[in-house]
């Protein structure tokens, strides 16, 4: 009985410490949504609860700035994660799989990318992506994106694929299976909830990514949201519920996307079939 | 487990390499051509443009001469080894997740992980200033509450230089970006049911477990999250631009080195100089990468 | 274990259910996208030409006013059998000067830019204006500028345009600003028992004394003076302001070319004690003592903080442009009034030999729009750039939408803008400091003074000059990069003007090309003298700024 008992309370010590964190994680969230409904007035006065009259009309004001670059950072960002991953998991297998001469020496040409820093190189950049005609094409965002995504899924996807058991593989091959085969029947589905992580956080990497769209997309009609939200600042003069609104409207494509997703990443994980 | 090909099997297996052809291709032409411009250009006094001049090592020997340089590292040096504490965090709260008995709700929870994630990178930025803001702030707000300070005292939490830093390391409380929490459970969930059984019959407590088994098995997680984060705080300069502006806050005290890249390139015109500090930025990442690797091996 | 499974397969239908939504999203947005993309052909048929129109000003009222200037404009254009597209692209502030310096170098910037950054920048990207601003501005037609030429349609004569390195025009200025003071006067009336508004330095200090014990006494959290501090606005503003009406007419007897106060002549005139170099030091002493009615931690305030603690009632006065002047009367749930910079009187201790008021005529235009060198529509881009700085475009976009103050002459202003309208009745306009040199160093100026208001010394004149003296190498550094720029340019210019000579008499050309060859050659020849006289004036600088003594005299 003691035991039922004590373990009751480390059950409710378990529910109360992630409450806890999991209160600190919402503020920014909450605040987010809070100011959206203020005017400049009432975010000056009281900015951290709630005061009426809502200003509902921020959202319109904000959905009338974003709302045009919606569809496109659906495609840019779909786009770039499903390339991204295609490859990386094509890249993870062969290193993972495979020790061939010069394994070692194309890895590190892989890994040597993240330790340069990203804002040396931005001129050289653009004018590789002029020079290709890819400026102002989604293009332009989409393709050095997959690029400079392979570093870190191929090493994260890397890890994972080694720590499936050599049975499964086996398994495969006696029923013929060739290397598509295998990543198709053993690799995607036993790495599903890395893959659905990876892109998870690519998709909000694009989704949150305003450099490359500020400096190589021109026309309005092809830029992202990103670059509309900052848009919606003044230098001189801010409107925060305006501002607050356009970044909340801006979440709800992500948040309706995880609601789904979770399931099929989190849940769908086999218990017991990636071993360490 | 994987297939040693010698260089006498080859014929057999060179298609192999087809499967990296493409991603090689793209990351030469789109990382390497421009990186090993940069490379280039650190020994050019270069405006980004049409003046290009050779000036071999000075900026070399400007670079091991700067003593803002430095003290940027050295700030550095405080971020990463803070970002290792701040580590810690995700993973209780990975395993404490793991162990929640009641499916439904640990599910629910996790979800609820991942939401603030989605938070635009600005919206947090936006709100830490006010928390921060020295006089209706709301952290000096409840330090005058409680009644550690006076009513109209304050304190400046992003402009005393003793405070900065402190201030930059506790920002984005409490540190559990999903992704630390979801790629601890997505080990953790590797963990076979037998070990726990076997665990639970040696009596072993949660502490025992937690050591003995959870953590040794997440080492890979671990390992990975570590190499990232150093890599991305040595990088890092965003944060600190936005909060601090282009000099690094008062008196330069949290000047970061990519900050700087950022500054002589962009502010002052000197492209050259952005490089050879983005070069030694390289250097000393891939130092620290490779220290990592030997020192946090993976016993499996 | 039914349970389960039906769960599961509830599970898998919700799955599917968000995989089929998600790639029915995707699905739309490529459609989306591929309308979006061929739209940019379709709707611009082949004879149209698009231009693209780019700034960094987001605030309330801007973009909305050039949406109604660019139908104006492609309307009247269509009218005149000339099919033109105008695009406006709003680049946040934060990410301008990078975005600019990208696509410059990269070779596909916009037609008509907002210009930032420093002469060189403009003199290698950006085409000079110098050969049209002599012509009428052919959109003022039937306005009271009509007979001006365009460069005398500005409020300063384009004063303000004149790049002072390569004695070229590369920019023209959409709006004027002015800085002003606004007053909380509730507060002011509470503390003080008066409506009255500080005039001078002296009775501004004092309102600032009885706000602070009002504060004391109530327990209120009052700042006497709210700061922009974060992007040191109001420090440089204050110091710039200040400076001037102490030293204005320093570079009267010292400047050996007679005009400009320049950091050279002054710090040669202190090595040869011909200058006292405290006189120098009395703005950051006048300084220090307004500084200490600022919030504390002002380093770390930026504008909207600012603004936040200025509606929350709290703050006495607020320093900050006329662009602001809207919404600082607008949004505030009490009475403002805007009021000038005070005036440092003799009243003061530091106001023996004070000047009075900043003239602001032309001190204050801002918004430098020019053409970059590799647009591929140049003659419609400046008639665009002269259709934004005519009369009637102007005073739609910058003071009905934008509520700012135009660049213009001639234009009138109603209610709350007349408190903005410049100072034009004083003698001297501002005045060079010497402690600026533009740049970083400038930026280690600033923070010197943000040390100096924090730690309050004794001597904020003597600690700002060992903190200036300490900062020499990172002053020499810069001087150095500088001097090289320039002896490259003349290098280069020297070349330019060479070509531009034969272009003047090339017999090919039309006399009107030739024309224009002529007019930039002769412009030319007086930025090549400006940039040796610039050569000089950082050489000396330089030495000049090494032999300063530590020692007190």
């Amino acid at each position: 009985m003691a035991r039922v008992v004590r373990s009751r309370f480390a059950e409710c010590m378990k529910h109360l410490f992630i409450v806890l964190i999991l209160f600190f994680a919402f503020v920014p969230l909450y605040l987010m949504v809070n100011i959206s409904l203020k005017d400049n007035l009432q975010f000056a006065l009281n900015p951290w609860l709630p005061s009426y009259p809502f200003h509902w009309e921020n959202y319109v004001y904000g959905w009338h700035q974003i709302g045009g670059t919606i569809f496109n950072t659906i495609f840019v960002a779909t786009t770039t994660t499903v390339l991204t991953l295609f490859f990386a998991v094509i890249g993870a297998y062969f290193f993972a799989r495979y020790k061939m001469p010069g394994s070692k020496f194309l890895f590190g040409i892989f890994m040597l990318l993240m330790m340069y820093p990203a804002v040396a190189n931005m001129v050289p950049m653009f004018k590789l992506i002029a020079s290709l005609g890819l400026y102002n094409t989604h293009l332009s965002l989409i393709i050095p994106a997959v690029a400079a995504g392979q570093a870190f899924n191929i090493y994260v996807l890397r890890n994972f694929i080694e720590d499936i058991p050599q049975d499964l593989f086996d398994a495969i091959e006696i029923d013929g299976g060739n290397t598509f085969w295998q990543i198709w029947h053993v690799v995607i589905p036993m790495s599903m909830p890395i893959i659905g992580t990876l892109g998870i956080l690519s998709i909000i990497g694009q989704w949150n990514n305003f450099v490359s769209p500020l400096l190589y997309i021109r026309d309005s009609n092809l830029q992202t949201i990103a670059v509309a939200l900052l848009n919606l600042e003044g230098e001189y003069t801010k409107n925060w519920g305006q501002l607050m609104a356009g970044y909340t409207i801006a979440s709800i494509p992500l948040i309706v996307l995880f609601i789904f997703c979770m399931k099929l990443f989190i849940r769908g994980l086999s218990s017991g079939a990636v071993k360490g | 487990m994987a297939i040693e090909v010698s260089v006498k099997k080859l014929r057999n297996y060179y298609p192999a390499y087809f499967l990296i052809a493409i991603p090689l291709f793209l990351v030469l032409l789109f990382s390497y051509h421009p990186i090993v411009n940069g490379f280039i250009h650190m020994f050019y006094r270069w405006d980004g443009d049409t003046v290009e001049e050779f000036i071999g090592l000075e900026y070399m020997w400007r670079v091991i001469h700067d003593s803002e340089l430095l003290h940027s590292f050295w700030v550095v040096t405080i971020f990463v080894v803070a970002n290792v504490v701040k580590m810690i965090l995700p993973i209780l709260v990975a395993v404490v997740l793991h162990h929640v008995i009641n499916d439904r709700i640990g599910y629910l929870y996790r979800i609820l992980f991942v939401v603030p994630m989605i938070i635009p990178a600005m919206v947090g930025i936006l709100i830490w200033k006010y928390f921060y803001e020295p006089n209706s702030g709301i952290l000096n707000g409840m330090l005058r509450a409680f009644g550690f300070i006076g009513p109209t005292e304050t304190v400046q939490w992003l402009s005393d230089p003793a405070l900065v830093i402190p201030s930059l390391v506790f920002m984005g409380f409490p540190w559990v970006g999903a992704f630390g929490v979801l790629i601890y459970l997505a080990g953790l969930q590797g963990i076979s049911e037998d070990i726990y059984e076997a665990a639970e019959i040696d009596g072993a407590g949660a502490l025992t477990v937690f050591f003995k088994i959870e953590l040794p098995l997440i080492m890979t997680q671990v390992r990975i999250n570590l190499v990232l984060m150093i890599i991305s705080t040595i990088q890092s300069w965003e944060n600190i631009f936005l909060f601090l502006g282009a000099d690094g806050g008062p008196g330069g005290i949290a000047m970061v080195p990519g900050l700087m890249i950022f500054r002589e390139a962009f502010s002052r015109g000197l492209f050259g100089y952005g490089c050879a500090i983005g070069f030694v930025i390289f250097v000393v990442t891939l130092a620290l990468t490779l220290i990592n690797n030997k020192i946090v091996r993976v016993n499996k | 274990m039914s349970k389960n499974n039906d769960e599961f397969s509830r599970n898998s239908r919700f799955q599917r259910f968000g995989l089929v939504l998600a790639i029915i999203f995707f699905l739309i947005s490529v459609v989306m996208v591929i309308r979006n993309h061929g739209g940019t052909e379709t709707i611009f048929s082949p004879d149209t030409k698009v231009i693209t129109f780019a700034h960094w000003q987001l605030e309330d009222g801007f973009r909305e006013g050039f949406e109604e200037a660019i139908k104006i404009y492609e309307e009247e254009k269509a009218r005149q059998g000339v099919k033109v597209k105008v695009r406006q692209l709003g680049i946040p502030i934060r990410g301008y000067s990078q975005w600019l310096l990208t696509q410059l170098i990269g070779g596909e910037p916009a037609d008509v830019l907002e210009l930032t950054g420093s002469s060189d920048i403009f003199n290698q990207y950006f085409v000079t204006l110098s050969p049209y601003i002599g012509e009428r501005n052919p959109w003022n037609k039937g306005t009271p500028l009509e007979n001006y030429s365009w460069r005398e349609s500005f409020v300063d004569d384009m004063l303000a345009s004149l790049d002072p390195n390569y004695s070229e025009f590369f920019s023209v200025n959409l709006f004027m600003m002015t800085v002003r003071v606004y007053a909380n006067v509730d507060l002011i009336r509470k503390a003080t028992g008066s409506d009255k508004m500080p005039d001078t330095v002296t009775e501004w200090l004092e309102i600032c004394r009885k706000l602070r014990e009002y504060g004391k006494a109530t327990d209120r959290p009052v700042i006497p003076i709210g700061v922009r501090g974060f992007d040191k606005a109001t420090l440089s503003t204050l110091f710039y302001d200040y400076n001037a009406q102490l030293n204005g007419d320093l570079s009267d007897f010292i400047s050996a070319y007679g005009f400009g106060g320049v950091p050279a002549d002054a710090f040669e005139a202190i090595n040869n004690g011909t200058l006292d170099r405290e006189r120098l030091l009395d703005p950051v002493r006048l300084i220090a003592e307004i500084g200490q009615y600022f919030a504390e931690g002002f380093p770390s305030i930026d504008l909207e903080q600012t603004k936040y603690l200025f509606f929350s009632g709290n703050v006495g006065f607020f320093i900050d442009g006329s662009y602001n002047a809207w919404s600082m009367v607008n949004n505030s749930p009490f009475e403002v009034k805007v009021i000038r910079l005070p005036e440092l009187t003799a009243a003061h201790p530091l106001g023996g030999h004070a000047l009075g008021r900043v003239n602001e005529l032309g001190s204050g235009l801002g918004g430098k729009f020019g053409i970059p060198k590799r647009t591929k529509n140049f003659d419609l881009a400046l008639d665009f750039l002269r259709f934004i700085t005519s009369y009637r475009i102007n005073q739609l976009t910058m003071v009905e939408h934008s509520r700012w103050l135009s660049s213009l002459k001639q234009v009138k202003y109603e209610g709350f803008m007349k408190d903005l309208e410049p100072i034009t009745d004083t003698g001297y306009t501002g005045a060079n400091d010497p402690f600026n040199n533009g740049g970083y160093s400038y930026r280690r100026v600033l923070q010197l003074l943000e040390k100096i208001i924090i730690e309050k010394p004794s001597d904020p004149g003597q600690m700002f000059w060992e903190g200036f003296l300490d900062d020499r190498p990172i002053l020499t550094s810069e001087l150095y990069e500088t001097v090289l720029g320039i002896q490259r340019t003349l290098w280069s210019m020297d070349g330019s003007r060479s070509a531009l000579s034969l272009g003047g008499s090339n017999p090919s050309l039309s006399e009107e090309e030739r024309e224009l060859f002529r007019r930039r050659g002769g412009i030319t020849q007086e930025g090549v003298t400006g940039r040796y006289r610039n050569l000089d004036d950082n050489i000396r600088l330089m030495r000049e700024v090494e032999k300063l003594k530590r020692e007190k005299n």
